[in-house]
């Protein structure tokens, strides 16, 4: 969708109208603790929903409260990492979680010109609060949708495999297979030798075979 | 279940941070961070590619990588191969060669001087080679950037450049009027003793001279660029490989 200056335009008026309402009725796109929450981790709890996405959606297990398990884990862990006294319920990491990955689907990589589908906050927030396999199914089939692609699974490996030839091409000669595969498991939370054997395949038929 | 207080900690002042944050707190920091690496990870050196790249850019950006990638290494075989060749019909005609790796770089100050490719010894020649691979000619760009690092090649090749631009020299020539430049500088430092080999030798009563070897195919552009620098007066070996060296006095 291209947009026109028109789409972008807002008339004095409505400036005008937006300043005369007081700061504390505008209600803030996401609890304010999550905003705290990402002050204190930055691009280190960024990270980690990185690789929470990327590992939700190539996920071959149906359950994944482990999964979301691991995130909360990582995520305390980041906090302590920050020298931060702050403790945070789960339910502020989940909020945190979704406000990052709206940011990580409206820019860079994950974005695409297709619009959110409507509800997807509320179904993000609800799967992570309570993980359930028809949760999981929604959400990934939503995601697809977005990324205009059959799959979740496979955008995912292209990001990654797209990411990985970028970081492994002018140190290739450097790098040792399983150095590589460490490398691109730092893209995951969890990951399947399965998947990661596929990445590295689709790596080395683009840039050839690492040695050793 | 009460959300406990957050504590908001100036983040200008670690010590106040250290002071702030109690024993039992460290403790804990300790454990449960020792599994983390320190290691700058995959994803934070691509943290600003993924925040600012859409997809189908940094796939052509791959391309692009890909593709420089493919020709680096097409040209490194190359410039391997065909350096031994050199090396082999040198030594078929004669020569005794002391191959790249038994040469010395500068010291000190002229640590960033290079020797050259080799050096062919053959009764009183001395010879200071040059090689270049027809992988490395196939370009009739001329040769810029971080291989031209001495200001002499930079003066050079700016004289050749503006010869090209009037239509005076065609690129082909060209290039090798740098090369050859490149190869002259080599020779000179080996007299001044800048450069050397890891194995004493004695230069007495010897006559350094100037080798430049290349693919048979570039032998005219090559045999131009020499005339266009007025130099008349070279041996030429030829080599079964496919190998051509040009040699000639050092220009004074």
């Amino acid at each position: 969708m291209k947009h026109s200056v028109k789409s972008y335009a807002i008339s004095d008026d409505k400036i005008h109208r937006e300043m005369q309402q007081p700061c504390y009725q505008k209600k803030p796109l996401h609890p304010l603790k999550a905003y705290e929450l990402a002050d204190i981790l930055q691009l280190s709890g960024k990270e980690i929903v990185i690789r929470f996405l990327n590992s939700l959606c190539l996920s071959v297990q149906e359950d994944n409260t482990s999964l979301i398990a691991k995130l909360h884990e990582e995520l305390r862990r980041a906090v302590l990492l920050k020298n931060s006294r702050c403790q945070y319920l789960p339910e502020t990491y989940t909020e945190y979680v979704v406000k990052n990955l709206f940011e990580l689907l409206g820019h860079g990589v994950y974005w695409t010109q297709k619009r959110f589908t409507k509800g997807l906050k509320e179904i993000l927030s609800q799967f992570l609060s309570k993980p359930t396999p028809k949760g999981c199914k929604v959400v990934l089939s939503l995601l697809a949708e977005y990324w205009n692609v059959p799959s979740a699974s496979g955008f995912i490996v292209d990001v990654v495999t797209c990411l990985a030839v970028k970081d492994f091409v002018n140190q290739k000669n450097q790098l040792s297979a399983d150095q590589a595969r460490r490398s691109i498991e730092e893209y995951f939370i969890t990951s399947e030798a399965s998947i990661v054997n596929d990445i590295m395949m689709r790596i080395e038929s683009q840039i050839g075979e690492f040695h050793g | 279940m009460v959300e406990p207080v957050s504590m908001v900690i100036a983040a200008s002042s670690k010590e106040a941070v250290a002071a702030a944050v109690n024993e039992a707190a460290k403790e804990a920091i300790v454990n449960e961070t020792s599994a983390i690496t320190v290691n700058e990870s995959s994803i934070q050196r691509m943290m600003t590619t993924i925040s600012d790249t859409p997809l189908e850019s940094l796939k052509a950006q791959n391309e692009s990588l890909i593709t420089k990638l493919n020709q680096n290494s097409e040209t490194n075989i190359g410039k391997r191969e065909f350096y031994d060749n050199v090396d082999a019909d040198l030594r078929e005609n004669g020569f005794t060669v002391i191959p790249e790796e038994g040469l010395k770089q500068g010291t000190g100050e002229n640590r960033y001087v290079k020797p050259g490719d080799g050096i062919a010894i053959k009764d009183n020649d001395l010879v200071v080679l040059e090689k270049k691979a027809p992988a490395e000619t196939v370009y009739n760009s001329l040769p810029s950037g971080s291989g031209l690092k001495e200001d002499y090649i930079k003066d050079v090749r700016e004289t050749v450049k503006t010869q090209v631009d009037a239509g005076d020299l065609d690129r082909a020539t060209g290039k090798h009027v740098v090369f050859t430049a490149q190869a002259e500088y080599n020779a000179n430092n080996l007299i001044d003793g800048i450069t050397g080999t890891k194995e004493p030798l004695d230069l007495r009563g010897k006559d350094v001279r100037v080798g430049y070897s290349v693919d048979l195919s570039e032998t005219q552009n090559v045999e131009r660029a020499l005339s266009h620098k007025g130099i008349e007066n070279y041996d030429k070996i030829e080599g079964k490989r496919g190998s051509v060296t040009y040699i000639y006095d050092v220009p004074a």
